[in-house]
């Protein structure tokens, strides 16, 4: 069987604009967009798109997907769809978007634990509901192109990514730094809980992240 | 490599394999790859071609060394584990285009019989 796709191809270095390229896939049923792209790269045209795992743990393979984000290796082909790469980061290549500016917004606000010096000894820990759902963030960053806000030029531009990496540490029962403050820092009060924000992986953002960092909701 | 040099290997499924990657090699040796320094997949899949061809070559040829069956790696002419011929590693060394085997006693350790 064969589908129409239309993929987004843009190259830095050509002399073409950017433009909608349409291809006609060989697929079998319950092809991934993920294999209907390896098959057009090694058969027709080498399209650049990241990928990794195969099975949505690296979070590597998302793009837009007729608008809305989804990861390639889990989205099955259908007639006629539209890829592009995700539009809240820079594009690269093709389908490839850097990542980098995402991280780099999150990095000067130390993502990892602090456990304090010396660290807190506790004799049992027990892992918070809300901790163990953020924990399903995949940081496929495909939630920053369902963001009416993001920006990822204003380095004090938070995205709903990065207020689920700040509410995973705010719900650990050993993190000792003040995440709802870094929130703050990266402008979470701008979010006005559109609740367009959208995460491939079914982390509620809005409620779990975003709300408690802004209520300043108890720590566990 | 799926198939003949996975976990179940026979001599004549390691030959069939050593001869397809010989042609491998030989297509490899005329590789073409679109220009172009942004993201170029290709470039890198073209350098990874010649690691994974050498390291691909050096499983065949090792698989086919070992007479006997021992974990991973299950020759179904060679079924049974040999203790008193294989207690050895098999190094692999690359010199030129050749390839050349030796193996190397292993120590007796406590966990062996």
């Amino acid at each position: 069987m064969r589908a129409s796709m239309k993929v987004w191809r843009y190259d830095p270095e050509g002399d073409l604009p950017p433009s909608l390229a349409s291809y006609q896939v060989p697929y079998q049923e319950g092809d991934t967009i993920l294999q209907a792209l390896l098959n057009l790269y090694e058969k027709e045209d080498p399209i650049a798109f990241r990928y990794g795992c195969r099975f949505k743990k690296c979070g590597l393979c998302a793009l837009e997907v007729n608008g809305r984000p989804r990861l390639a290796c889990r989205t099955p082909l259908r007639e006629g769809m539209t890829l592009r790469p995700l539009r809240a980061l820079p594009a690269i290549r093709d389908l490839v978007v850097d990542r980098d500016p995402a991280f780099a917004t999150l990095l000067p606000l130390q993502p990892w634990l602090d456990l304090g010096d010396p660290p807190l000894q506790l004799p049992r820990l027990v892992e918070p509901y809300e901790h163990q759902r953020l924990m399903a963030c995949n940081e496929c960053l495909g939630c920053l192109s369902t963001c009416p806000t993001y920006r990822y030029d204003d380095p004090s531009c938070g995205g709903p990514f990065h207020f689920v990496k700040l509410a995973q540490m705010h719900f650990h029962p050993l993190d000792r730094l003040d995440r709802a403050a870094q929130g703050r820092s990266l402008s979470i009060e701008r979010c006005g809980a559109c609740l367009k924000c959208h995460c491939l992986l079914g982390i509620p953002i809005v409620k779990m992240a975003i709300l408690p960092l802004l209520e300043g909701a108890p720590r566990p | 490599m799926w198939t003949k040099v996975g976990v179940v290997r026979t001599e004549e499924g390691l030959r069939e394999a050593l001869t397809g990657l010989e042609g491998i090699q030989e297509a490899a040796e005329d590789l073409r790859v679109r220009p172009g320094r942004t993201f170029n997949t290709e470039v890198f899949e073209a350098l990874e071609l010649r690691m994974m061809l050498a390291t691909a070559r050096a499983m065949a040829h090792s698989a086919l060394e070992r007479r006997e069956s021992r974990g991973s790696h299950l020759r179904l002419d060679y079924p049974q584990r040999d203790d008193a011929h294989w207690l050895k590693n098999i190094m692999v060394r690359k010199e030129g285009d050749m390839l050349r085997l030796r193996s190397e006693k292993v120590p007796p350790q406590e966990d062996q019989p």
